[in-house]
């Protein structure tokens, strides 16, 4: 735009002086004929490409020349240079870092439109620990001349939001934040009253600290630290377990980002925190949390405490039907041979389990066995099926309190045979057999002589 | 089916068994109004049909009202077993779809008493019309032999059910065949009665 300015008026003088000088514009006659007479038109390409050989050539006369034709900025006599400025902010003042706001900038103009001025709006932030203000919008919002609401008392006033400002979520530290506005048209600046907010932080909280496990637990199990995560600021909060040993060392450490109101959750199995030397150790743990301005630690906690644990060897899941026929109603005869690979005796916990499509996986017997290192048979002698288990395949499966050879606490056992689809257990020439039709013509002969007796006569 | 040398289907027997009981029936109407217009031919007066149903009635006896009575629900408990006991028939209506009662030492008996009780209901009308026809000594005799056959059916469609999933097509038409000789005695009055007065 100066340049512009500036080209023009250079234009002016030339038409107006003679040139003199180093640079020669030359100056064609006008009227596209030598003929016309004392009017003159000037060649812009010419002049311009003049000046650029100029600023090349003679750069200190160049700028000689542009301090020569520089005009300050100006306004009229009758600009009135009181702008009414101040930052707008509504709800509370003190607030978490996660709370939202807005902030807006509010200037009232009082000049008219025809010699008000564009307006270059900042929004400025003083945050705890700092000593200078930041700009908070990298790019200053421009207010233009028409942008202004008149009220019917003459004020000229106009809002301006900033996006880039709506919480405290990357604040390092909390304290009072301070906010201020700058403002210029480019010959005047204002700056408007500082608002203060107070940004707060609530501590994190841990509770209800656990360990989910079976007990007694063995060293493998699937073993849970869980603990609640609360946040009343809603912050993210970063959880370590530390998990000691029997001396308090730290056996070993992990860490999650998790958000408030939910659960955190450490599987000890996940993160290989035990092993089997571990067996018959008692451990303890704590936590350390935070969410990024608040640390705190949790008290030693006990657990788990790990069961001496022991191998057991399995072999040989068996069913034998009381008879080939697979009826629902028989008797299963189903066996495991087992025996303690560890030279003392220990007591197993043996489950049954029968899997069909109507019952899967039901328990069907449970006992408890001594096992040493003879191998025995132990025997489950049960009806497990119901008439809904007809005609479909089932699947066995042992569940022990002690691992086996390959790690296992199981045995699952596909049976090829389904069971029988007959559904009627007894013969028509037997007791119930025999005993449902006397039935069914008792109850048809008693209702025959009430019906004639008392409709047929 | 196989009757002689011909597969029958059991569905067309059951359609058969309809069609006879509902020719029966028409039968039965006919019979009335043919003894009505005879009846008015020769009347002096007008009379009421109500009044000519009053003076027709014939009672029967005690004895043979009770077997109709009680054969008339057998035929419907015998004529369930043989098509809804197994899922031979009617794979997704039948007595096997509760495995539970199916299974329990009582279910045939429970599913007989839960086809009585409908039965009932035709027992308390069909039976009265006997009362309208002169039904011979011989027939009368021959009707104690209606609960034996439809005894017969039921224990043969009761035998089908145990042997389940086997099957038996030699029980099923014997039962079959039972039912339908029951169902002949039991209409026979009716078609006799029909016959005599038609060619009057």
């Amino acid at each position: 735009m100066r340049r512009l300015v500036l080209i023009l008026i250079l234009i002016l003088i030339l038409n107006t002086l003679p040139v003199h000088g180093d640079i020669d514009i030359p100056i064609e006659a006008g009227g596209g004929s030598s003929s016309g007479g004392g009017h003159r038109q000037i060649d812009f390409d010419r002049i311009f490409q003049a000046l650029q050989e100029g600023k090349a050539q003679k750069p200190q006369k160049f700028e000689e020349m542009k301090k020569l034709l520089y005009i300050e900025p100006f306004t009229t006599k009758e600009y009135d240079k009181t702008l009414a400025l101040s930052v707008d902010f509504k709800g509370n003042k003190t607030l978490n870092r996660n709370q939202k706001f807005e902030v807006n900038a509010y200037l009232e103009n009082p000049n008219p439109i025809e010699i008000r001025r564009a307006l270059y709006l900042e929004l400025d932030s003083l945050e705890p620990g700092e000593k200078t203000f930041r700009q908070v919008n990298t790019v200053p919002q421009i207010i233009q001349v028409n942008e202004y609401t008149e009220t019917k008392d003459g004020r000229n006033y106009t809002y301006r939001a900033f996006p880039e400002l709506t919480s405290f979520s990357n604040l390092k530290t909390v304290g009072p934040v301070i906010l201020r506005l700058n403002a210029t048209d480019g010959q005047y600046t204002w700056t408007s009253g500082n608002l203060t907010l107070n940004v707060i932080n609530n501590p994190p909280m841990l509770s209800n600290l656990s360990i989910e496990a079976t007990k007694p637990t063995r060293y493998n199990d699937p073993i849970d630290y869980v603990a609640n995560v609360t946040d009343k600021d809603g912050d993210a909060v970063n959880v370590t377990l530390h998990v000691l040993d029997e001396q308090e060392k730290e056996r070993g450490k992990e860490s999650q980002i998790v958000l408030p109101g939910n659960g955190v959750s450490f599987l000890a199995n996940q993160y290989g925190f035990f092993s089997k030397e571990d067996s018959g150790k008692n451990f303890t743990y704590y936590y350390t949390f935070g969410d990024g301005i608040n640390v705190s630690n949790t008290t030693i906690q006990d657990g788990p405490r790990l069961r001496k644990s022991i191998s057991i060897w399995v072999d040989n899941p068996w069913v034998t039907p009381e008879e080939e026929n697979q009826y629902w109603w028989q008797s299963y005869n189903f066996s495991i041979n087992m025996k303690n690979q560890d030279p003392e005796e220990t007591k197993v916990l043996v489950t049954l389990f029968t899997d069909t499509k109507a019952h899967p996986w039901k328990t069907a017997a449970s006992q408890e066995v001594m096992l040493s290192q003879e191998t025995k048979s132990v025997y489950f002698n049960v009806k497990p099926f119901d008439v809904l288990d007809a005609n479909q395949s089932f699947r066995f499966k042992f569940t022990y309190s002690e691992y086996d050879q390959h790690q296992k606490d199981f045995t699952e056992v596909d049976q090829d045979k389904p069971i029988n689809a007959k559904l009627v257990k007894y013969e028509t020439v037997s007791i119930p057999g025999v005993g449902n039709v006397l039935v069914i013509l008792l109850v048809a002969l008693v209702l025959s002589i009430f019906v004639e007796r008392r409709f047929y006569r | 089916m196989n009757l002689l040398g011909y597969e029958i289907s059991e569905i067309y027997l059951l359609i058969g068994l309809v069609a006879v009981l509902l020719l029966s029936g028409i039968f039965h109407l006919r019979y009335l109004r043919m003894i009505e217009s005879m009846v008015r031919k020769t009347a002096d007066s007008d009379f009421d049909f109500e009044d000519l149903m009053k003076s027709l009635h014939i009672s029967q006896g005690s004895n043979f009202n009770i077997i109709m009575i009680f054969s008339w629900s057998l035929f419907f408990v015998a004529l369930a077993f043989l098509y809804f006991l197994t899922p031979d028939i009617f794979p997704d209506w039948n007595y096997f779809k509760f495995p539970q009662v199916a299974s329990w030492e009582g279910g045939f008996a429970v599913m007989g008493i839960a086809v009585l009780i409908p039965g009932l209901f035709v027992s308390l009308f069909v039976p009265r019309a006997y009362s309208y026809y002169l039904v011979h000594r011989i027939l009368k005799e021959k009707v104690i032999l209606i609960p034996a056959f439809l005894l017969a059916s039921i224990l043969c469609s009761v035998n089908l059910g145990t042997i389940y999933p086997a099957t038996d097509p030699f029980l099923w038409n014997l039962g079959y065949v039972m039912v339908f000789a029951a169902l002949a005695l039991m209409i026979a009055p009716i078609f006799v009665g029909f016959l005599e007065e038609w060619r009057k």
